[in-house]
């Protein structure tokens, strides 16, 4: 980078995208900064003075949660959620998609326009009599009922994503173990499966976060149930708080972390996965 | 150990494509056979069906006397080599190669030693453990060799393996694989679109077009002896050169007339052509190789001569490509322009198109001194020539 | 649920990139018999549990919408009563409008702002890289989670105004979220906050996608910028266009989480949307029914949407190849 020189032009236009890109951070920094104040005064008068007492208790007091369950509960909770769903949606999902793309014929065009649909179809419609349903089967308020849930509602952008990955991908590989007198299960598990990778990252990070991430689901599913997700806990956390904005800027900064921690080790795969280069 | 035969094989796609008609072709066992022909011809899918990877549409494919047709390509003791490789990405040279006999479920301590001495066989001791994407071009295609040899099969079967590789690289593995090939005598069809690789590799060769077999022999004979046009012109490089022409008797002599030029066919000649030396009249397509047009010497003063301008000088070290326009009809058969496009398109349609020249090659030993622009003499050895039949293109013969 | 961001946007961006060979594997697998053993109930548990989560519940919720279910009991068949009912008057009509002024409002910003930030990162940029990813950074945090320190930023003690009264705009300050002219457009904010980073990689994919060769070529031919990003650029971005509209479209007709969080529909109702409304209806006010009916209208419109941007790529691609 030593041979690079700015022009005056690219000096300016350098300084202005560092400067938006700041001011894109304020939410975060006001996050971080009055998520350690002591709370009172400083909290409203100077939102963004760094504090000269600094203090981790907000923190401390977050954890503890309140009659809705504890932010260490939520975790736990949604980390069994989102981890049991997104191993189910690879498992399901990539085996209905090889099939789906490597049998042909009118019929697998009829089931890829069936999941194809079902990408852009809103889950509200659905909720109602779904919510019915899970009642009648005892699976409200369970993690099964929302795993099973979660693989349904996420299984067509599982099987597009694949999809879009076996299509590029070349026959040979397959073919070579046929010829090889390999089975379809064994072709499948040992060559496929494995050369899916790829693809099989953007699943797991897209579903992952969706899931993580997820209200609406929990909420009418888990919604005052001690298997709520990080969302709903602090959704009633916050709800009981009112305006002590330090505790639940630390109850939110710890909720956060982990996608921040994530997003720091994963960034390219995750930027990649979301600006469609599913490519190997 | 088996011989493969199709007889009369046909393979029909469901959109209507007739990719290959009425395939007859035996290969003995033992014998190194190479399809060849352009893109599209057919000889991909001649393979792969032998492979069980396309379904047969008609005839029989026997594999040691065995008819095929149904059977799983796992259960046909057949290995292929992909154009590919088709190597697997996420396992190491070892596994790879193990992988046909783990699919059939060879017992591992056998599979340890049978795959290690496929590993010493191909030198690729020191790379055992790493993956594909770490090993160089000539080193996956011997992964790729490797996993066909493990399996000690019937049959090798091969599709464009050296496609892949840079031209220095793919002398090399093309002798490799015909000494490995006669080491193991394993029954083996190569497919290439390369007639050098046919001609150098294979103990016996078969052209095809448009899902057609045109000729099937050794390939010195098919190179002396070209059943009809498109043969002629795919097989041999430079190709070649064909004039369209026409008989004249004259005094009990038999004149080649090519333009305005005419040339004396020699006894030697008439003997090997007797339908073209009967014939007064005759429209006829002539071929000459291009070591059959040389500079006029004093060997053969007696020899036919060819005038013409040269237009361009190749020095190819040893030897030198000699381009000559001759005035003359020039040849503009489907066939011709097939292998035309195929090859240099636009240079071999524009030789072809309108102009009263034909763009002759000569390939003249280096040390003869000759000069672009200059008008030059090319003594013809008229028992050399090929005659075909303008309207068949087939070989005038008996 | 939260929208699927990269849905469309990985196949279609992919779709136009081919990689070497799948041309011709594609062509040998329609013409040819492939390796036709995958049987076919492998895809049974994928089927089954699509079929049972998402498309019989969309069918059967599609039924009660016509339906005066209160959520026990049995159901009775009203008609069209709760559309005409959703239609009746401007109070119950107001989600829709509010859903389709927050869609409209979200497309046009999030892409404009989208594709600004992706030429204005460039190729040029040292920073590039680092800034991409701070513009990003708020796609993965969760939605509920970050609006609350937005809430903050809105409070009438809060941030916001706290700046304006520095900057001597004291007369601007209000309570920004229980305004019912601003509460949806704090919504808006917070939206286009957490989104414009995704149509930015996007655009900047599509960007990518582009030869630089092309804009060079105008360079030469003496083209100003502005010329050639209006001439060559954008034309050549059209697929990156389709995508990121549809996304945001889709994405702001959905919107839940940030809307609870801020002003849970308020006040009085003028920040409510479809979504909102349809979860109050349903499972606060136990009128089924009527919240099918507000679902269903949901969904028809996301489903045009999306098929309207299935017709668009159609045509682009036929004509780009025509």
């Amino acid at each position: 980078m030593s041979y690079y020189r700015y022009t005056p032009r690219t000096l300016l236009r350098e300084l202005v995208m560092v400067l938006i890109g700041l001011a894109w951070m304020v939410p975060i920094f006001l996050l971080l900064n009055v998520s350690i104040k002591p709370g009172g005064f400083e909290v409203y008068g100077s939102p963004f003075a760094v504090t000269s007492k600094p203090t981790l208790s907000n923190y401390s007091t977050a954890w503890q949660g309140s009659a809705v369950g504890s932010l260490g509960h939520g975790f736990v909770n949604s980390a069994i959620i989102t981890s049991i769903s997104v191993a189910l949606l690879i498992a399901i999902g990539s085996l209905t998609a090889y099939t789906i793309a490597r049998r042909g014929g009118r019929a697998s065009r009829l089931l890829t326009g069936l999941f194809t649909f079902g990408l852009a179809l809103p889950v509200q419609l659905g909720t109602i009599p779904l919510f019915a349903e899970m009642r009648k089967l005892g699976l409200v308020g369970t993690y099964s009922g929302m795993v099973i849930i979660y693989v349904g509602l996420l299984m067509p952008l599982t099987i597009f994503l694949y999809m879009g990955f076996l299509r590029s991908l070349p026959l040979d590989y397959e073919q070579a173990a046929r010829v090889d007198g390999a089975s379809p299960l064994r072709i499948f598990f040992r060559v496929v499966f494995p050369l899916l990778r790829p693809a099989t990252g953007t699943v797991a990070i897209l579903c992952g976060l969706i899931i993580w991430n997820d209200f609406f689901t929990p909420l009418i599913f888990l919604g005052g149930n001690s298997h709520a997700t990080l969302p709903v806990v602090i959704y009633g956390f916050v709800a009981g708080l009112g305006t002590e904005w330090n505790i639940i800027f630390a109850a939110v900064a710890i909720s956060v972390a982990p996608l921040v921690i994530f997003f720091i080790f994963a960034q390219r795969q995750l930027i990649r996965g979301y600006s469609g280069g599913i490519k190997a | 150990m088996a011989s493969v035969t199709y007889r009369a094989v046909d393979k029909i796609y469901g959109d209507g494509l007739h990719a290959v008609r009425q395939l007859s072709l035996d290969i003995p066992d033992g014998a190194f056979t190479v399809l060849v022909g352009p893109s599209g011809c057919g000889k991909t899918t001649a393979l792969r069906m032998c492979a069980g990877l396309e379904e047969i549409s008609g005839g029989e494919l026997l594999v040691g006397g065995e008819v095929i047709n149904r059977l799983d390509p796992g259960k046909r003791d057949v290995a292929m080599v992909f154009q590919n490789y088709a190597l697997y990405p996420h396992m190491s040279v070892f596994e790879n190669i193990a992988f046909p006999l783990r699919a059939t479920h060879v017992p591992a301590a056998e599979i340890k030693t049978r795959v290690e001495r496929v590993i010493e066989l191909l030198d690729l001791r020191e790379h055992a453990k790493r993956k594909p994407g770490n090993l160089s071009g000539g080193q996956r295609q011997r992964v790729a060799m490797g996993r066909a040899i493990v399996r000690q099969p019937k049959v090798f079967l091969m599709d464009e393996p050296l496609s892949n590789l840079d031209a220095k690289l793919r002398v090399q593995m093309r002798a490799e694989i015909s000494q490995l090939q006669h080491e193991l005598g394993v029954t083996t069809l190569y497919v290439t679109h390369d007639q050098t690789e046919a001609m150098t590799m294979g103990s016996q060769m078969a052209v095809m077009r448009k899902g057609v077999l045109q000729q099937a022999g050794a390939p010195q004979d098919i190179y002396n002896d070209p059943a009809n046009l498109f043969v002629a012109e795919f097989v041999g490089s430079p190709a070649m050169t064909l004039f369209a022409g026409h008989t004249e008797l004259d005094n009990g002599r038999t004149v080649l007339v090519l333009g305005q030029q005419r040339l004396e066919l020699a006894e030697g000649a008439l003997a090997r052509h007797p339908a073209v030396g009967r014939n007064n009249g005759r429209r006829v397509v002539v071929g000459i190789r291009p070591e059959h047009m040389q500079p006029p010497g004093a060997a053969d003063s007696g020899r036919a001569r060819l005038r013409g301008k040269v237009t361009l000088v190749e020095p190819l070290g040893p030897q030198q490509l000699v381009h000559v326009d001759v005035e003359a009809e020039p040849v503009v058969s489907d066939a011709v322009l097939e292998i035309a496009g195929d090859g240099d398109a636009e240079a071999g349609r524009a030789n072809r198109r309108g102009t009263a020249a034909v763009r002759a090659v000569a390939a003249f030993d280096s040390r003869v001194n000759v000069q672009a622009g200059s008008e030059i003499e090319l003594a013809i050895p008229t028992e050399e020539l090929h005659f075909f039949d303008p309207d068949t293109g087939m070989a005038l013969r008996g | 649920m939260a929208i699927v961001a990269g849905e469309s946007s990985a196949g279609a961006v992919q779709e136009r990139r081919p990689p070497e060979g799948g041309r011709r594997d594609r062509l040998r697998l329609r013409r040819g018999d492939g390796p036709r053993r995958v049987p076919w109930v492998w895809i049974l548990p994928g089927l089954v549990v699509a079929v049972a989560i998402q498309f019989y519940p969309v069918l059967s919720g599609s039924y009660y919408a016509f339906t005066s279910w209160s959520g026990i009991g049995p159901s009775h068949w009203v008609g069209l009563k709760n559309f005409s009912a959703i239609f009746s008057n401007s109070q119950a009509l107001g989600p829709l409008v509010h859903t389709l002024e927050l869609g409209f409002a979200f497309v046009i910003i999030a892409n404009v702002l989208g594709l600004a930030l992706a030429v204005g990162l460039g190729n040029a940029l040292r920073t590039r890289n680092f800034l991409r990813a701070l513009f990003f950074a708020p796609v993965v945090l969760t939605p509920l989670a970050t609006s609350y320190i937005w809430a903050y930023i809105f409070q009438y003690t809060g941030p916001l105004n706290n700046v304006l009264s520095a900057l001597g705009l004291g007369s601007l300050q209000q309570a920004w979220l229980g305004s019912p002219t601003w509460a949806l457009w704090t919504i808006l904010v917070v939206l286009v906050w957490q989104n414009a980073g995704l149509s930015m990689v996007i655009y900047l994919a599509g960007l990518q996608a582009i030869p630089s060769e092309l804009d060079e070529a105008a360079a030469v031919d003496g083209a100003s910028a502005a010329y050639r990003f209006r001439r060559v650029t954008l034309p050549m971005l059209m697929p990156a266009i389709l995508i990121n509209l549809t996304l945001t479209m889709i994405y702001a007709l959905r919107v839940f989480d940030q809307i609870l969080a801020l002003t849970n529909g308020g006040p009085f109702g003028a920040s409510d949307t479809l979504a909102t409304a349809v979860w109050k209806q349903t499972f606060v006010n136990d009128n089924y029914g009527y919240g099918a009916a507000l679902a269903l209208l949901l969904t028809v419109m996301v489903l045009l949407i999306a098929a309207a941007q299935w017709g668009l790529v159609g045509w682009f691609n036929r004509r780009a190849s025509a």
